[in-house]
């Protein structure tokens, strides 16, 4: 699994992004030890603790043998998206 | 709750002789995409879009006792499509799944990954070495080709148990013990692959299977579309005179809109003592699709194939298809996508869509102006006994005494009797079981069987015609549900058994052995 700069990959975009206005900004609460049991609430507060998820999700080990986690059962419709800023470089 | 079982042995040929009488009296034909762009998700993801699933009693000669599983990905390819074309998805897992105890859940599943290898061909130009855009540079004919810049492999492994935390164990090739292997670049045209049927042979696989006595075969490839179907008429609110399409000599009046289409197969050959369990002959089986629950886009991708995407995370099901149809005509719009990421064991939430279709209620719409019905069809096509149970027997639990397996059904997935022999192929009956051919749909589906016009005949009532006054299929009851399927319910009465999509399945050409779907279209050249 490739390896991400974790300072530049805050402002990436991620898929699914479209839907949301607004984003940016405060805190982002820590991910859970394990992202793939479920989405954090305060993953969804801003687009840096939102990219910081995916990006702990997207190296997780073992997702081999799991499946997702519901994600609208929590009550999260949306996620903060940016509509300003270009993203950064993911790095390798 | 389940229905009772009846002595399979004693009712399948009665059953299969019942609907074959009214066949050979009325019954009509034709066929359609079952599952093409199906849900509002899946569109925006054709390389995972399971279009079709037949499950079949291997009928290719000395291959009795083995069953032949298609699962097609991947929907309306042009030909032409380069210089790309048409790769998997090498993020996704696709999966063919077998139940063969009746209790709804996964007991093996095949499952397939993809890996799309770059070799980097580039050209002296001048003084440099620059790579080409392409992903031919020349010539091809056999398997990984020196002049192919891009060679898709794949591998396969058997889960046993739950598809995530089952035991898992890898799919070999028997000549040489290899797992890895290579899925045949798509059908470019004829001067870069003079003979595709020949080079596509060349990736036809003798494979072992572990727990398996006997081997059985794979091939993953682009094939033709199997499918003949008008599909702008039929979602233009069936854009076509009832005379038309309840006139038996007009199955084929219509053009096949995508006959030079061409789809992305999956294919399996497995010895059915390896897909059963104990003494229940009856399998249930479905493909599904997944994808990694997170993904991140690079704004300045590496150098590579597909390098944009990177995506991670658990696996999360994005297609699902077993029955034809299902999830394009009978599931409502704001459940297709749910219904996609579904497992057959929680199909109670869906209940609704089979036991109270709006399909016939929709075709009354749709035909309303049509002479045939005097300027107004309401009341005039939808069958009235509620819930269906006759669609609850095909759908979701298995005909008794054809595909049921003993311990019930209750959900939907393709359920096939592998006791049942297959039919030859010549002798083989495009209505299936309700052309007298027990070996056909739905008791399992073959390329042949003409799912559109079956099903068009299954929704409106004519299973509860052939079902009669003394519910001689047994269709009147299922899952503890209660209806009166008997024709006084059919407003269309016999009318019922004769209703087609104009546009003939037969005329589909086959081959006569694995992997059985044809030789894809080429982008350029004659077909093969």
């Amino acid at each position: 699994m490739t390896t991400f700069k974790t300072t530049l990959a805050l402002a990436a975009t991620a898929l699914a992004l479209a839907a949301c206005g607004g984003g940016g900004g405060g805190d982002a609460q820590p991910a859970p030890a394990d992202p793939l049991e479920a989405l954090p609430s305060g993953a969804t507060q801003s687009v840096s603790a939102w990219i910081g998820f995916l990006e702990t999700l997207t190296r997780a080990a073992g997702a081999d043998q799991r499946e997702g986690f519901g994600v609208s059962s929590n009550g999260v419709t949306s996620v903060p998206g940016d509509d300003a800023a270009e993203p950064s470089v993911l790095m390798p | 709750m389940i229905a009772t079982f009846k002595s399979r042995a004693r009712l399948l040929p009665v059953a299969a002789a019942a609907l074959g009488a009214v066949a050979g009296a009325a019954l009509v034909p034709d066929a359609h995409a079952s599952s093409h762009r199906e849900a509002p998700y899946i569109t925006t993801r054709p390389k995972v879009d399971g279009t079709d699933f037949y499950m079949f009693a291997s009928y290719e000669p000395n291959r009795a006792g083995y069953v032949t599983l298609l699962a097609n990905y991947l929907p309306l390819q042009d030909p032409y499509g380069g210089p790309n074309y048409f790769s998997l998805d090498p993020s996704a897992l696709y999966e063919i799944h077998i139940d063969n105890d009746g209790d709804n859940r996964e007991d093996i599943t095949f499952q397939f990954r993809f890996r799309n290898n770059l070799k980097s061909v580039a050209l002296p130009i001048g003084n440099k070495n620059v790579a080409i855009p392409l992903i031919q540079a020349g010539q091809v004919t056999d398997r990984n080709a020196a002049a192919l810049n891009v060679n898709e492999s794949f591998t396969v492994d058997i889960m046993r148990g739950d598809r995530r935390t089952g035991s898992r164990q890898a799919i070999t090739n028997a000549s040489g013990g290899g797992t890895v292997f290579d899925k045949p670049v798509d059908n470019i045209g004829t001067k870069t692959i003079p003979d595709y049927g020949a080079y596509a042979d060349k990736h036809v696989y003798n494979v072992n299977i572990p727990g398996c006595a006997q081997p059985g075969k794979l091939f993953v490839g682009q094939r033709k579309e199997p499918f003949a179907v008008n599909l702008g008429t039929i979602f233009d609110l069936v854009n076509a005179p009832v005379s038309v399409i309840t006139d038996p000599a007009l199955i084929n009046a219509a053009p096949n809109t995508i006959d030079d289409a061409n789809i992305t197969t999956l294919a399996m050959e497995v010895h059915k003592s390896c897909l059963t369990k104990g003494n229940e002959p009856v399998i249930g089986g479905w493909t599904t699709a997944s994808l990694r629950q997170g993904s991140l886009l690079d704004p300045t991708p590496r150098k590579g194939l597909q390098t944009t995407e990177i995506s991670g995370g658990a696996w999360v099901q994005v297609s699902r298809l077993g029955m034809p149809l299902v999830n394009e005509v009978v599931i409502g719009l704001p459940d297709k996508d749910r219904f996609n990421g579904s497992k057959p064991k929680d199909d109670a939430q869906f209940l609704d869509y089979v036991t109270n279709p709006t399909l016939p209620r929709l075709l009354e719409i749709a035909l309303d102006k049509d002479p045939a019905f005097g300027g107004s069809a309401t009341g005039k096509i939808a069958p009235t006994n509620f819930p269906r149970t006759d669609l609850m027997n095909v759908f979701l639990t298995g005909i008794a005494g054809v595909n049921r397996p003993a311990a019930g059904g209750g959900s939907e997935m393709l359920r096939l009797n592998t006791n049942t022999p297959a039919t030859p192929e010549a002798m083989q009956h495009r209505l299936g079981l309700a052309g007298g051919d027990a070996a056909g749909f739905p008791n399992g589906r073959r390329p042949r069987d003409d799912v559109v016009d079956i099903s068009l005949v299954a929704v409106a009532g004519g299973l509860c015609v052939i079902n009669g006054d003394n519910n001689a299929l047994g269709l009147n009851s299922s899952l503890g549900f209660n209806s009166a399927c008997k024709p006084a319910s059919v407003p269309l009465g016999a009318t019922s058994l004769k209703l087609h999509d104009a546009v003939d399945q037969a005329v589909i050409p086959l081959l006569p052995k694995f992997p059985y779907l044809f030789t894809p279209m080429p982008g350029a050249g004659a077909s093969n």
